[in-house]
């Protein structure tokens, strides 16, 4: 493992009983990186998180963080990373105040001017019961005190679940952006396309359980294209070297998208199937992820 | 450790409502003299009440906080907030378990508090001492219920198809400790079953408490991997601690009879070299193991051999639990196996007597005394003796026919018993001014004379069946193999040899000529084994009856040497 690597997977695979849950998944994200892991409900994005932080351990494979393995380490690398669940899983029945406190004694670097800065920001009381906020509040003290710890990584699963527009901007424009910007790396699992597309360095979309692709975010965009073109037909993709993860039916023609875009391989796909009214157009995030993720669509 | 105490700070406050509730419960015991319908004492209903409700409310508190305190976090997968902490699993653990621990005996103490002021009030000391007791004892419980209710939490809410191992496994550890345990009880090593005992119960909370550590470390946030940690770490543990507890148990029973070394007793026929012998054995606490020759055998609650020792009766106590017992047969051609008789008794039952032959065997249960035939198991006859049944004094067979008894029923009754005749037959009585515990009853070999009468007072020589009296005689008096009866010196054990009597002191052993008062043989620095013709072991199941018959001693017996080892001497043989 480089010095460089905050993450390193290697051949993770979870199993409940008979199901995999994550199939022989591998990847690595540098010291900096903004990673952004996607998938649908019940992808596997969960487990694997789980595993990336310690609490479950897989069936095989192994996770690195910091160089050091995650599921003996687990204590002492925690104190490097800032966690905001999925669920909220602070007790109910403590007071945010008394759950800063709770936190920072057990962390040695601890900002409370974070925490006291992120509650006066969203209007959160300190004496309030974690169990009486609404979704949003809990996310945000859940981010607060993943961020006092000053953290060297931060994992977020699924972070704006349940924030509204105002804390989901903030989030990414403020949150994510300044911790890249302070180098901390990042990786975070969302359903919020839109928002971490301008913001992830690097990308991974996970389907039952395999990694299906994992790339940086403008190599991922320049490779996923959708092409439009006037025949029902078939084409010759194969002759062109282009290679469709969908191909369907739009208006008198058909629309593919290619995973491995590239103009000269576009202008023989042209020039082989005699459709010189082909038209190519970029794809934003959330099509490649239908595209790739969408019933019947294979990477 | 300081992460443990975080933890442990935080469910306190997160708990500082049983506090409350602790309060509440001492008030209600407070103002107990204030409810109607109670009367007396008010500082003792205060007490009463202040110790039940404490006392419930720990054990309560136990079991509740023994099935959430972990499992329900689990459960709700709250836990992933803990373990997104840099804290250990066992930091974890540790910490709730000290929290729980602080709960339950803080909460008790504010409970029983009026207990402890209004106390010192009572006219009837219903507190004073017995507090500390009650809060180890409620201290016990309430481990076992906060460790029961953890262990069933953690398996029940997993709702894994592993809780049907666990039962399997909980059945198995039962039965194989019981197994293992079961020797030494039947032994009545009352010190080393204590020291299995308590290893049983350190093991478990040892047990406990490490699965409940190890299902943190290694289970962590998952209920179903959390349980497989719990219970791979728990019955691994106590198979570890059956495996030293057998260990313990085998080296305790390694015990041979070189290994005896005080409180001996030894079981003689009147000839031959079999005995059975019982008494401590060296570096095995209290065990007390009983050999016959060099087999051991356990719940031996009566036994006799056969005159020519070449068979023994055993009364063996199926179970140190109960009373029940069954006659075997134990013969030296079959190398001393137990063969069973199918004569059992479901209460203790005595006092016992058998023929010269082992082949019959008298039996009295109260009232009632039987003779079975020990081959058949087939009773010959059963007597009822009415009130005389209460009190025995000596029962032996005349013939293996006619069974005799000295019983009491207000005076000395001479009864007898007739299997042929299936008749019974008061054939004598005799008054003597004393206590029954005061009295002197010696029967010749033969059964035609006896000496009765009381210590310190007149003793008389009669007839053996009618107890007419026929001569005065001499307490210490005692009858001989040859009929005749003898004034015997101070120490005297017994006649090994027509007119030869042992002479026994602490310090020595002499072989005297009855005749002429000389020293036949003398073995200094040797102590003689208490002999007894039939005895119990253990259990204390069946009262013993002096054989008259048995007057000889086997003289090949059993002595302690001045290093507390085991010898056999016999004088007769001796220069």
């Amino acid at each position: 493992m480089s010095a460089n690597e905050v993450i390193r997977i290697d051949g993770l695979t979870v199993r409940y009983g008979r199901k995999t849950a994550v199939d022989d998944v591998s990847l690595t994200v540098p010291r900096g990186a903004v990673y952004a892991l996607l998938g649908r409900n019940g992808a596997g994005k969960s487990s694997l998180v789980r595993c990336l932080l310690g609490q479950q351990k897989p069936a095989a494979g192994a996770i690195h963080l910091f160089g050091d393995d995650v599921w003996r380490r687990r204590a002492a690398l925690m104190e490097r990373v800032g966690v905001v669940s999925e669920e909220a899983d602070a007790p109910p029945e403590m007071s945010v105040a008394a759950l800063a406190r709770f936190c920072s004694s057990l962390y040695a670097r601890w900002d409370q001017e974070v925490v006291d800065s992120r509650l006066r920001r969203f209007g959160i009381a300190a004496a309030s019961r974690f169990g009486d906020l609404s979704k949003g509040q809990k996310k945000q003290v859940s981010l607060a005190l993943a961020m006092a710890m000053s953290p060297d990584l931060l994992v977020l699963d699924d972070p704006t679940l349940g924030l509204d527009v105002v804390a989901r901007k903030s989030l990414f424009e403020e949150v994510i952006a300044e911790l890249a910007d302070r180098g901390i790396t990042v990786f975070v699992t969302t359903h919020d396309l839109g928002g971490i597309e301008a913001l992830a360095d690097r990308v991974g979309i996970i389907k039952d359980g395999a990694l299906v692709v994992d790339d940086e975010m403008e190599a991922l965009k320049s490779r996923f294209r959708r092409i439009r073109y006037p025949a029902a037909n078939a084409v010759a993709f194969d002759a062109a070297t282009l290679k469709p993860a969908s191909v369907r039916a739009w208006g008198g023609g058909a629309e593919a998208v290619v995973t491995n875009y590239d103009d000269v391989a576009f202008e023989r796909f042209r020039s082989t199937s005699n459709l010189s009214g082909a038209e190519v157009a970029p794809m934003s995030l959330e099509d490649i992820f239908i595209a790739v993720t969408g019933e019947g669509a294979e990477s | 450790m300081s992460h443990a105490l975080v933890i442990a700070g935080r469910e306190l406050a997160e708990k500082r409502f049983v506090f409350l509730a602790a309060a509440a419960f001492a008030l209600i015991a407070a103002v107990m003299p204030l409810v109607p319908g109670v009367h007396g004492n008010g500082a003792e209903a205060i007490v009463l009440a202040a110790m039940i409700l404490a006392t419930a409310f720990a054990l309560g508190l136990a079991a509740i906080l023994g099935s959430t305190i972990v499992g329900r976090d689990i459960a709700a997968g709250r836990m992933s907030f803990y373990f997104a902490r840099p804290v250990g699993g066992a930091a974890i653990w540790f910490g709730k378990l000290a929290a729980a621990a602080l709960l339950v005996v803080v909460s008790f103490f504010i409970a029983v508090a009026p207990a402890l002021i209004a106390g010192p009030m009572t006219v009837r000391p219903v507190w004073a001492g017995n507090l500390w007791q009650l809060a180890a004892a409620i201290g016990a419980a309430a481990i076992v219920l906060f460790f029961g209710a953890h262990a069933l939490g953690t398996m029940i809410r997993s709702r894994s198809a592993l809780l049907a191992i666990d039962f399997l496994a909980a059945a198995l550890v039962v039965m194989l400790a019981w197994l293992i345990a079961r020797p030494l009880i039947l032994s009545q090593g009352f010190r080393a079953m204590v020291v299995l005992g308590g290893s049983y119960c350190a093991a478990l909370l040892i047990a406990a408490v490490g699965a409940g550590a190890w299902q943190l470390a290694d289970g962590r946030s998952d209920r179903r991997r959390s349980h497989r940690a719990f219970s791979t770490f728990f019955w691994s543990a106590l198979a570890i601690a059956l495996v030293v507890a057998a260990l313990f148990v085998a080296w305790i029973l390694s015990a041979t009879p070189a290994d005896l070394s005080g409180r001996i007793y030894v079981l003689q026929p009147p000839s031959g070299d079999a005995a059975i012998v019982t008494g401590d054995a060296r570096h095995r606490l209290d065990y007390r193991p009983m050999f016959l020759d060099s087999t051991r055998i356990h719940g031996t609650g009566w036994a006799t051999f056969s005159r020519d020792g070449q068979r023994v009766l055993i009364l063996e106590v199926k179970s140190p639990f109960s009373q029940a017992a069954e006659f075997v047969v134990r013969d030296a051609a079959h190398g001393w196996r137990a063969t069973p008789t199918r004569l059992a008794f479901r209460h203790w039952v005595g006092p016992i007597t058998a023929t010269d032959d082992v082949a019959r065997v008298a039996v009295a249960d109260g009232s009632i005394v039987t003779i079975y035939d020990v081959a058949s198991s087939r009773a010959l006859g059963s007597f009822n003796i009415g009130h005389a049944g209460r009190v025995f004094r000596m029962m032996f067979f005349v013939t293996p026919n006619v069974l005799r008894l000295y019983a009491i029923d207000q005076k000395l009754q001479v009864l007898e018993l007739d299997v042929a005749a299936r008749a019974l037959h008061k054939t004598g009585e005799a008054t003597i001014d004393a206590s029954p515990f005061q009295w002197i009853l010696r029967a010749s070999a033969d059964g035609t004379r006896a000496v009765i009468g009381k210590r310190g007072g007149p003793v008389m020589l009669c007839d053996g069946r009618t107890l007419q009296p026929i001569a005065p005689a001499d307490e210490n008096a005692r009858f001989l193999q040859d009929g005749r009866l003898v004034k015997v010196p101070d120490h005297f054990v017994g006649e090994v040899a027509p007119g030869k009597a042992l002479i026994a002191t602490r310090s020595s052993t002499q072989l005297v000529d009855l005749d002429t008062g000389n020293v036949l043989a003398r073995a200094d620095g040797l102590q003689w084994v208490p002999k007894f013709d039939s005895f119990w072991f253990a259990g204390g199941v069946a009262m013993w009856s002096p054989d008259p018959r048995r007057v000889m001693l086997n003289p090949n017996g059993f002595y302690t040497k001045a290093d507390g080892s085991l010898v056999r001497w016999n004088p007769l043989r001796a220069r």
